[in-house]
């Protein structure tokens, strides 16, 4: 029968190097650079010497970059497709209204990643300086980072293993110079994986203030916002709140409002209940957020009177509240 | 459902539900409450079946709790050398006659796919001939640009690609029958389709039946009624499928 552990504890990303066979029991494990699988490695000998077990050199240039960052929110869900980089983006775009705040929106989903697109600059490149990476400005004070910035094309595919992913991430921790930021923003791809981990364990020093977790009402959604919450119980990140999105249509012709994807276990709003988390609000379904989106312009700029906007605008508050700002 | 040319029996199919993070298979047809899959005499895993179609996911093999209730709620969060090892014995392990070695096997294995191109389609394209991959979208850019990503993707590791379906592409209104495109126009999608050289499938609405109906643990292809528009195109699209591939 399949041996299904549960993983108890949290497997530390940088124990799995980017040169690693296939089956490498992981640097840190006691059988590094002795299992059968390690025979043939270049950091075998290192491995089975033991000097490869200690901190991650990595660590203190992220502490030392993230020291800068007031703020920092993951935003999560449980399935794709529910919403989570359009909201990422709303937010962005709510946070640097105000002017005198400076925000950060770093997309750390590498295999899909939507944001440059969504913020209108898909077309932009990352240069370097002295001081790191530069992330892409929407605008004065709002800065992007996103693996989609460093593609020659969109069409490109990454298709990586875990390993090269975390590297990556680490490099977009420690090397990008964001500056002073007072809010930084860490869109992920669906799901529970190496992503994920890796930023909790690259943040677990400098701390994660908490998570978004975004849903859809229906139940296979929900269902899997249910595993995310659990896996932020699991890793020790406080969830700021659900919010439901996708929540009703009303259809501008005859304003008959309509609930396209039934909450039949009662949606997002008795998720959080049962699951003792802040239920932050609903936003409905408006055709102009979606083409708001592809045309890479602010949605809550463009249509102010929106039942949708509302809805942002009252999530983003509670999401300050919570925070304590 | 097709009839098979040169016999009366129908297609024997079954469905595998690779999202390891995410598997929906289970709650979208109704066997969340079954019991752990059973193990053959050679000890691979039997699918359990519902409306006429073997499962198996990784959702069935989540250790249950003491009072035997399935752990659904419980993360699954591994990283990607214990996914491939899940997937290869989703693949490898399980086998599609169920109990009886007499039994034939399957005629068509749909394989659900978890958003993406990391690990799992990599692991697939690697260890197994795939005769077909049909691609979903929703019609905005963002979504789109990931299926140019996923076209990309399976050219590089040789599976033909079948097609690309449109999902939720518009909404008509109950009230008052206008067609609202809430996720964009079909433009971007089309456009794609011919840039990347795939067939377009088809176009199935955002019916509100449908996310019910799965909810429920019932496909809504098998639910009395719904919409014709949605139903008639789906068996338009599975009679496409079935032969692309023979």
């Amino acid at each position: 029968m399949i041996a299904l552990q549960q993983a108890q504890n949290v497997p530390d990303p940088l124990s799995v190097p980017a040169n690693a066979p296939e089956h490498c029991p992981g640097t840190e494990s006691e059988l590094a650079g002795k299992s059968d699988a390690c025979a043939g490695c270049a950091n075998q000998e290192i491995c089975a010497s033991g000097k490869a077990r200690g901190p991650d050199p990595a660590l203190p240039f992220v502490n030392e970059r993230m020291a800068n960052v007031k703020r920092k929110i993951l935003v999560l869900s449980g399935k794709g497709g529910v919403g989570k980089s359009t909201f990422t983006a709303q937010l962005g775009w709510a946070f640097a209204a105000d002017e005198e705040l400076q925000t950060g929106i770093m997309d750390v989903d590498i295999c899909g990643p939507s944001i440059p697109t969504i913020l209108g600059i898909a077309s932009e490149q990352v240069h370097s300086s002295s001081s790191g990476w530069s992330p892409v400005y929407v605008q004065d004070n709002l800065g992007v980072m996103s693996v989609g910035f460093m593609l020659p094309s969109s069409r490109d595919a990454v298709m990586w293993r875990g390993p090269k992913k975390n590297g990556l991430i680490s490099q977009f921790l420690k090397d990008v110079d964001w500056g002073t930021l007072d809010y930084l923003l860490v869109d992920t791809p669906p799901g529970t994986s190496d992503e994920h981990l890796s930023i909790v364990s690259y943040l677990k020093e400098s701390g994660i203030d908490g998570a978004v977790v975004i849903t859809t009402p229906q139940e296979v959604a929900l269902q899997d916002v249910r595993r995310e919450i659990d896996f932020c119980k699991k890793v020790g990140i406080r969830v700021l709140g659900l919010v439901e999105n996708m929540s009703g249509f009303v259809c501008p012709n005859c304003k008959n409002e309509s609930q396209i994807f039934k909450p039949s276990t009662g949606g997002g709003r008795r998720l959080a209940e049962d699951m003792g988390v802040e239920f932050l609000g609903a936003v409905p379904l408006d055709p102009r957020i979606g083409k708001s989106a592809d045309y890479g312009v602010s949605f809550l700029d463009e249509y102010p009177d929106s039942p949708a906007t509302t809805a942002y605008l009252d999530i983003i508050e509670k999401i300050k509240q919570q925070l304590g700002d | 459902m097709h009839q098979i040319p040169g016999s009366q029996r129908k297609p024997r199919v079954g469905v595998l539900d690779l999202d390891i993070f995410g598997p929906s298979v289970p709650k979208l047809m109704g066997l969340e409450s079954a019991h752990e899959p059973r193990l053959t005499q050679k000890g691979a895993i039997v699918p359990l079946v519902n409306h006429a179609l073997q499962c198996m996911s990784m959702g069935f093999l989540l250790r249950r709790s003491a009072d035997g209730q399935t752990k659904v709620d419980t993360a699954v969060v591994w990283r990607g050398l214990m996914v491939q090892k899940a997937v290869q014995q989703l693949l490898f392990d399980v086998d599609w006659r169920g109990d009886n070695e007499s039994e034939p096997g399957l005629d068509v294995l749909v394989i659900d796919m978890p958003p993406g191109t990391g690990d799992v389609p990599l692991t697939l394209g690697q260890l197994v001939k795939v005769d077909g991959a049909v691609i979903v979208s929703t019609p905005q850019d963002v979504a789109i640009s990931d299926v140019r990503k996923g076209v990309s993707m399976f050219k590089k590791v040789d599976v033909p690609i079948t097609g690309l379906i449109l999902n939720t592409s518009h909404f008509i209104c109950r009230n008052c029958a206008t067609p609202h495109y809430i996720f964009g126009s079909p433009k971007s999608f089309h456009e794609t389709a011919s840039q990347v050289g795939a067939k377009v499938l088809g176009e199935l609405p955002l019916v509100g039946g449908v996310s019910e109906a799965s909810d429920h643990g019932v496909p809504y292809m098998l639910v009395g009624e719904g919409n014709q528009e949605w139903k008639g195109t789906m068996s338009r699209i599975a009679g496409e499928v079935w032969d692309s591939l023979h």
